[in-house]
């Protein structure tokens, strides 16, 4: 009755012949590109291996009056825990030099008006955690470099009565050494209260007030080791957030046993220091000092970044021999390699979406949607994402149901869903920036119209097939979106996949399989459980019970 | 295990995308099946019975027009987005009167309302993906009394499987009070799996799950013959001619007067037809 054996639907492969063998060709294609690219090329991976990283960016803006102008800036120094890179300053009409003790100094003869000047850098800085002794005692000498570390001064009024009563207190005489840092480091982190107080605090006031902001506690730390005789100093810097901020971080760093080990009353860091400080000027001094008689305003910007990988993938495409250098035509115009990261994720997330519905059977709504809310995941961050994916579904369904009433027709009643889904996100992301929750970066690019459209399926649905089928679905749309985000935000995957581009052609392989396929999806396995005869006994079995 | 439960004879969507729609239906084929208007006049064409188009409506300025030619009909009328799958969209009407317009079940509509869901079909709001569609308007079938069973809520349709010419399997599908007198099995009608030979129905299902008795009149389900299941047949054969489909799903009603008349076809039928009849379709296939 066939007689074109070839046509015949029944058939026991459930994948094209055809299909897989055009995809091992593909992979084949693949695997000689990328091969090509390692051994002639000389690509490799390990140094796109990705490292985190800050940009760190100072903008001072500088009126002056016709005088001497200088300005200084404690440099950040390189260190075990720190390192430096892409250290660069921009100034018009000042000199730069930096002095041995890194310290950055912008000079200017009869200057006046107003100028920018900007110091920028990569800093990558590692969490370190250091040993504390045991049973040592506190030293009766030090070496004499250390003497400026043990004396009152100013502000750390070591000799003070009150403070050298509180100190012996808390720890005292011949309290070892271990235990004395921490009797100290307890009283200041927490019975000083703290407090966002601008400007300076010495340590007798915050030992009055009981409560003191980063620098009054130091303070206070610094001057009660002194007086039991620990060699101490405040350390100055930059906690790194993704932030635009004038205010530094103060810790203290004690002697112990030939060397300095950091403290943080304020945030309870003891004898460690976390991957997020930034160590810049030692000592009790500013940061950035400048002379008298100028008008002169700072703020520093600092975001994170993945710095090696830029670097990394636009050094791969470098060699001479490389037919493949698109990346550095898109930097040459000035596109973003993040953005071009992006884009390449898209396909990806395309196929998380294409073998949730024809592998396992999850149906979203809107046939990418999922991808492309992951991709604004990655903008907003994963809870804020999914805070605003409920909000835009319960808004402009509320909205759709009201219009409804009204009896629009549908565009205009789209168009006027997706004004009120673009004001909420709106007031929703002005909300959350408020209360500190998000940076500015969320809003950029979540995808409202479509996310529009997802509001108008599952009020349709809802409407047709019932609330539970529609909540159903919406919450299989969110979950397969969960699964493309945490695809596509993976890191290794984009370096992979931005430094050897052609791995997308894997993708179309997977695919061509993928779309052969011919078997059940997962949930068909449930739905016809009862044909499935000895194959599906297992299924069977669960139904019955 | 699983992947060889995955791949008994039991057809998926995957499989019945790839084997069956994409070898046998071309997309000009599928987008005349989604077309009920054009299907019609095909059908027509092929001597099929169709019900009598009253009017077919491709505009919004005509939405109050055809009003006075719907006050004329007797035997009440059907409206049907021209694209609309699953039913959706579709209303059953008694009369058209003056000032309001009748629909079989539920309060009658006020005549605004009726000219806004005629605006709301042609605005594409049943047209999964179309920006606009057309309303097709029919007379309703007066169906045969007791047709397959006794007592139901709304006419019973027969849903015959047809492969390249040749049925394959069917399905006579029963309305439910859940169902809200509509046969579709995703509102909630019964499925009754019919043997191709003795047109005598062998199993039956309700939301994909076995049953007995319908839930409603809670009469018998199985060993029920379908009268004139063989012309059904054969009237389904005759749509595969007329339509360029290698594989659809006939819908059939009988009507009083006219016998059984088709009310559809569908370029992507459902696959719970397999549950209905405890048989997959590629044993189906394998039989015809």
């Amino acid at each position: 009755m066939n007689q074109n054996l070839q046509d015949d639907p029944i058939r026991i492969s459930p994948l094209g012949k055809k299909e897989i063998a055009i995809a091992l060709i593909i992979t084949l294609i693949t695997g000689a590109l990328i091969a090509y690219k390692v051994l002639a090329l000389g690509y490799s991976m390990t140094t796109i291996e990705p490292e985190d990283g800050y940009s760190v960016r100072l903008i001072m803006d500088v009126l002056g009056n016709g005088r001497d102008c200088t300005i200084r800036l404690a440099l950040p120094v390189q260190s075990e825990r720190q390192t430096i890179i892409h250290e660069k300053e921009v100034a018009q009409s000042f000199r730069y030099s930096i002095s041995p003790g890194r310290i950055g100094k912008w000079y200017a003869q009869t200057f006046s008006g107003k100028q920018t000047i900007t110091f920028s850098c990569l800093a990558q800085t590692r969490a370190k955690t250091y040993p504390m002794p045991d049973d040592a005692d506190i030293p009766t000498t030090y070496p004499v470099h250390l003497q400026n570390d043990l004396i009152a001064d100013d502000h750390t009024q070591s000799k003070a009565p009150e403070i050298v009563q509180k100190a012996n207190s808390l720890a005292p005489p011949g309290t070892r050494l271990t235990q004395t840092l921490k009797a100290v480091f307890n009283y200041c982190m927490r019975d000083v209260r703290y407090m966002k107080i601008r400007g300076a605090t010495d340590a007798i006031t915050a030992l009055r007030l009981g409560e003191a902001s980063c620098n009054g506690k130091v303070r206070l730390m610094v001057a009660m080791l002194r007086a039991k005789g620990i060699p101490a100093r405040m350390a100055n810097g930059l906690i790194l957030e993704t932030s635009r901020k004038r205010t530094s971080h103060a810790w203290v760093e004690a002697w112990v046993l030939d060397r300095w080990v950091p403290f943080c009353p304020t945030n309870d860091y003891f004898a460690q220091i976390p991957d997020t400080y930034l160590e810049l000027a030692k000592g009790d001094v500013a940061i950035i000092t400048h002379s008298p008689n100028i008008g002169f305003d700072w703020k520093w910007i600092i975001h994170r970044q993945l710095n090696h990988r830029e670097k990394a993938v636009l050094s791969n495409t470098e060699h001479p021999f490389n037919i493949l250098r698109a990346w550095t035509t898109l930097k040459d115009y000035h596109v973003s390699l993040d953005l071009i990261m992006v884009i390449l994720m898209i396909p990806i997330g395309a196929t998380v979406v294409a073998f949730a519905r024809n592998f396992v059977g999850l149906v979203p709504f809107g046939t990418f949607m999922p991808a492309l809310v992951a991709v604004s995941f990655r903008d907003t961050g994963f809870p804020l994402g999914a805070v605003m994916f409920a909000t835009v579904i319960l808004v402009g369904c509320g909205t759709n149901l009201l219009l409804m009433k009204l009896r629009l027709l549908h565009i205009p009643r789209l168009t006027i869903i997706i004004t009120v889904v673009v004001m909420s996100i709106l007031s929703l992301s002005i909300v959350c920036i408020r209360l500190g929750l998000s940076s500015g970066a969320a809003v950029s690019l979540f995808p409202m119209a479509i996310l529009s459209l997802t509001t108008e399926r599952f009020t349709m649905t809802m409407i047709v097939e019932g609330w539970r089928d529609a909540v159903r679905r919406l919450i299989v749309t969110f979950l397969v979106s969960c699964i493309c985000f945490l695809v596509i935000n993976w890191t290794f995957l984009q370096l992979v996949v931005t430094a050897y581009p052609e791995i997308l052609l894997l993708n179309v392989a997977i695919n061509l399989v993928l779309g052969s396929w011919t078997g059940l999806r997962l949930v068909e396995l449930w739905r016809f459980r009862d044909l499935l005869g000895s194959a599906g006994a297992g299924f069977k079995g669960r139904g019955a019970a | 295990m699983i992947l060889r439960a995955m791949t008994t004879g039991v057809f998926g969507l995957n499989r019945r995308n790839r084997d069956l729609v994409l070898r046998n239906n071309p997309p000009a084929a599928i987008s005349l099946a989604n077309d009920k208007i054009a299907t019609k006049r095909v059908l027509a064409a092929a001597g099929v019975p169709v019900p009598e188009t009253i009017v077919d409506l491709s505009s919004h300025r005509q939405a109050r027009s055809i009003y006075p030619l719907l006050m004329r009909v007797e035997k009440g009328f059907v409206v049907k987005p021209s694209h609309g799958s699953q039913g959706k969209g579709i209303t059953l009407f008694t009369h058209a009167l003056k000032d309001r317009v009748l629909p079989l079940h539920g309060p009658p509509w006020s005549l605004k309302e009726f000219v806004y869901y005629i605006c709301r079909i042609l605005s594409g709001e049943y047209a999964m993906g179309h920006p606009v569609d057309d309303v097709l308007i029919e007379e309703k079938i007066d169906p045969e009394p007791g047709w397959i069973l006794e007592d139901l809520p709304g006419p019973p349709d027969l849903r015959i499987l047809v492969y390249q010419g040749d049925p394959i399997l069917s399905m006579a599908r029963l309305p439910t009070i859940a169902s809200a007198g509509r046969a579709n099995l995703h509102a909630g009608g019964v499925g009754l799996g019919i043997d191709m030979k003795t047109g005598r129905s062998t199993h039956a299902i309700l939301n994909e799950k076995p049953i007995l008795h319908h839930p409603d009149s809670g009469l018998e389900l199985i060993g029920r013959e379908v009268s004139g299941f063989a012309e059904c047949l054969q009237l389904a054969a005759r749509c595969a001619t007329a339509a360029p489909l290698g594989y659809m799903g006939v819908d059939i009603i009988r009507d009083r007067v006219k016998g059984p008349v088709v009310i559809e076809i569908n370029a992507h039928p459902g696959l719970a037809i397999q549950l209905a009849n405890r048989k997959s379709l590629d044993d189906a296939l394998r039989e015809h």
